[in-house]
């Protein structure tokens, strides 16, 4: 026979109770306490009927994941088979590295504080020296475009090879420019996407899944260079705060994928895939293209 | 545990997770964009993952959480004082009457849409730990895990909010004639 609950441990136990998250003896005395008291069965059959209510009600403005997301995280998780051996070495390495981390978390402001004082130094370093590069400026878009760009692109930049089918945009990079246009509706020509002058061929196009509007994303495949993406997106809102004429580091720099970005009239273009040193290149061909 | 397996858990929760994204950020785009993030961090960290009883859920939804709130650059896990007085104070609080109508007694169309209501307008720190155990039936201690606060934060938490409701939903039961005291 369990021993009888009083008050306090009845105030303690018993919304416990309702939700399961008791053992069997102290389910025992809260069942015994509420055989002799009704309003604690009450109590707790309300709220039972509260978690169902908020349960049903919340369901039913709760969407399933779309198609289109489904099929990226897929994407996604397959593309990560290649790098599976490099991460879980890198990962299991880091567990053993945790009681060391324990004791620099009570060091953690100052390490953050001195981390963010030299990204921001090599950063810094790393604009003023692709800035000095003959022919090829670079410029930092300011926050409000920074913050709309985020990391919009990063799922598509993790999948350079995954292309939606959903439009056939040709095999043939001569008619590319011509498909955007049709594609996007725009009342003014695409130029030319063609970067085989600078080793790139042409591997591919699709419409961009990534939310934020209507965009096409174009694969480049160069010889021992890894892929480069290219979205294209049209404008005519100005949402985009950039000068044309000039190529900008839409991303933190020193990321996996920054993206580099400029206008052409009313289009908008974002390159990644490589570093931005590297990226520069392909960039300004495209940039500067008829 | 197989890669394989690990990938084919983590996408059969992808429903759950897109709809506590979803809950978070209260707009499709942005709820897309936080699942995505938090894929792309769960596969990368799949050597940290440890099986556990409720399977991969818990550990995706503290990823999830902790993407979107470093992407809202604030901190509305950590425990504030107001919240262990709160714990501190909810024995006393359940002295409160027990309400006297029956929420089988309520139309369920006006309670649904009054309690959606009342749960958008819960400060987020009550929604989440709410949306977590009701919707996600995560146990006390999951959500404590998934948000990283105590155990007494969540069993407050969860108290204010539901008390919060029952408040709201007494509301309904007075204006349909429902006797409470």
């Amino acid at each position: 026979m369990p021993k009888p609950m009083d008050d306090k441990e009845v105030r303690k136990y018993l919304e416990a109770f309702a939700d399961g998250e008791l053992d069997v003896e102290q389910n025992l005395r809260v069942l015994e306490h509420m055989s002799m008291n009704p309003q604690a069965t009450r109590r707790a059959m309300h709220q039972q009927q509260l978690r169902q209510a908020v349960e049903r009600a919340m369901k039913e403005c709760s969407p399933a994941a779309p198609s289109d997301l489904r099929a990226k995280i897929e994407a996604i998780a397959s593309q990560a088979n290649d790098d599976d051996a490099v991460t879980l070495k890198q990962m299991r390495a880091a567990k053993h590295d945790r009681g060391i981390l324990a004791v620099l978390r009570r060091w953690t402001p100052a390490i953050a504080a001195a981390v963010i004082l030299v990204v921001t130094a090599s950063i810094w370093f790393q604009m003023r020296q692709d800035a000095a590069q003959p022919g090829l400026p670079v410029y930092q878009v300011d926050a409000r475009t920074a913050g709309r760009i985020d990391r919009r692109h990063e799922t598509c930049a993790a999948a350079l090879d995954r292309l939606s089918k959903a439009h056939d945009f040709g095999k043939e990079v001569g008619i590319l420019p011509e498909k955007v246009k049709e594609f996007l509706a725009m009342n003014e020509g695409v130029p030319v996407l063609d970067l085989s002058s600078i080793g790139y061929e042409y591997a591919g196009a699709g419409q961009c899944g990534a939310a934020g509007g209507k965009s096409v994303h174009v694969v480049y495949r160069g010889k021992d260079k890894p892929p480069i993406s290219l979205w294209i997106r049209a404008d005519s809102e100005g949402e985009v705060t950039i000068d044309e004429g000039k190529v900008y580091v839409a991303t933190p720099a020193d990321i996996a994928h920054p993206i580099l970005i400029w206008r052409r009239n009313t289009t908008v273009f974002y390159l990644t895939g490589m570093p931005v040193k590297e990226l520069m290149t392909p960039a300004w061909e495209l940039a500067t293209a008829r | 545990m197989q890669t394989s397996e690990f990938r084919r858990m983590a996408i059969d929760e992808l429903d759950a997770v897109y709809r506590m994204a979803f809950h978070l950020c209260k707009n499709a785009d942005s709820a897309a964009d936080l699942v995505q993030e938090t894929y792309l961090r769960a596969l990368k960290a799949e050597a940290t993952f440890e099986l556990r009883e409720r399977g991969i859920r818990p550990w995706l939804f503290k990823i999830l959480h902790n993407c979107f709130y470093t992407k809202c650059g604030k901190d509305r896990r950590a425990p504030t004082l107001a919240d262990d007085l709160r714990h501190e104070g909810v024995a006393s609080e359940l002295d409160t009457p027990t309400p006297a109508w029956d929420l089988a007694s309520l139309d369920w169309e006006q309670v649904d849409q009054r309690l959606k209501k009342a749960i958008d307008d819960l400060d987020p720190r009550y929604r989440d730990v709410l949306l977590l155990w009701a919707i996600e039936g995560l146990k006390y201690r999951e959500v404590a895990d998934v948000l990283d606060v105590p155990l007494g934060t969540v069993m407050s938490r969860l108290y204010r909010a539901r008390a919060i409701l029952s408040e709201k939903l007494a509301q309904v039961a007075a204006e349909n004639g429902i006797a409470t005291e």
